[in-house]
């Protein structure tokens, strides 16, 4: 799956080891990806959970819970540049739909701003589509 | 702030219009304190109906019984913009069901409620807990509907006594949410009929009126629970 992988040195102090002008410039690797954030927690004692690891993508909801997100994403723009697309053309794609809803949320001023809605347990994929690319979360609505 | 009652019409279309009021300043004063979403966009505030004691004091704090109705009101509050016309919908329809602006406790449990444009779009969101009744309390009100307090198991009244009551339900400590039917059964321990309940013409409220001389159970059910109290009307 796509991710970022962004290898970015610290350059606090140049003492610390930051390349002189005459160096060779720092190797910098991308990747694009596609990313949910939650921006609401969940009620007490019931789970609304977004994990965006490495190697681990998935969103863990109580049944019932509704949690928003913000959409995120990070890829080579048309003019050559590497940055966000502002979650150009999003779409959500469920695999079980009854099992997981996404609306958009009406935020003035929060745009790319989404409910996911956990109306029945069990196991399912959202697939989060943008112009960046895909990114799959496994959902587990408990 | 912009308000949206979209409870009134359903909820008085329903029987649950008790306690509501058209005047939006006195609801405000003697409501119940309003919840907000986690967008901010909104509160929703319970039509309490018979001033239930939770539905008063702790306004959507606390869970709606299973069996019961509570109509909603809910304040629109985005800056610059007028409420367009919102629907609730349950992301758990076996928890809360949804009849206009009213909800219904279906099952034990928690969903959200989401409040939703005509777009379907989400404007705001509250979680909101359905428990079982496992107690009934019989609560004595003043005529303009204040509580006084709750019914002891047996008490005493004289001839020509009138009490204004309603009955509350709660799950352990506490009290929950939510308007229901209720009946009453009336055993005649002593004379031939001591006592007669009638129901008030507000939803949720109950007239006891003392008639003559005489001892009485009454037994009443509502929510699949009973309840008993003795009432001995002395002369």
């Amino acid at each position: 799956m796509k991710r970022l992988s962004l290898m970015l040195l610290p350059c606090a102090l140049a003492s610390a080891g930051c390349p002189s002008p005459s160096e060779p410039a720092p190797a910098y690797s991308y990747e694009p990806d596609v990313a949910l954030q939650r921006i609401t927690d969940p009620p007490p004692s019931l789970v609304g959970e977004i994990v965006n690891e490495p190697d681990t993508r998935e969103i863990v909801l109580s049944l019932g819970v509704s949690l928003a997100a913000r959409c995120w994403d990070f890829c080579e723009l048309s003019d050559g540049r590497w940055g966000s697309s502002n979650c150009e053309d999003l779409t959500f794609t469920v695999d079980d739909e009854p099992m997981l809803s996404v609306h958009e949320a009406l935020l003035p001023g929060e745009p790319d701003t989404y409910v996911l809605v956990a109306g029945a347990s069990g196991d399912t994929t959202l697939h989060v589509e943008t112009t960046c690319g895909v990114q799959d979360y496994r959902v587990v609505v408990e | 702030m912009r308000r949206h009652w979209i409870a009134l019409l359903s909820a008085w279309a329903i029987g649950c219009g008790g306690g509501s009021s058209s005047n939006p300043d006195l609801a405000e004063s003697v409501g119940p304190p309003p919840s907000g979403g986690a967008f901010g966009n909104a509160e929703v505030r319970p039509e309490c109906g018979t001033f239930s004691q939770a539905c008063l004091k702790q306004g959507l704090d606390a869970p709606l019984a299973v069996g019961a109705a509570l109509g909603l009101a809910i304040d629109y509050d985005i800056a610059g913009s007028a409420a367009p016309e919102l629907t609730l919908s349950a992301a758990n329809p076996e928890v809360i069901g949804v009849e206009g602006a009213v909800i219904v406790g279906e099952g034990e449990g928690s969903s959200s409620l989401l409040i939703m444009s005509p777009e379907q779009q989400v404007v705001d969101f509250i979680n909101v807990w359905v428990a079982a009744a496992d107690t009934l309390e019989v609560v004595r009100h003043y005529e303009n509907g204040d509580v006084i307090g709750t019914f002891a198991d047996e008490g005493t009244l004289l001839v020509g006594d009138e009490l204004l009551m309603s009955v509350e339900a709660f799950n352990t400590t506490q009290a929950l949410m939510g308007q229901f039917e209720t009946t009453f059964a009336i055993e005649v321990l002593d004379g031939d009929a001591p006592v007669t309940i009638v129901d008030d013409v507000v939803f949720g409220f109950h007239r006891l009126a003392a008639r003559e001389p005489g001892r009485v159970r009454v037994t009443l059910q509502a929510l699949k629970r009973s309840h008993e109290i003795e009432i001995e009307v002395l002369p």
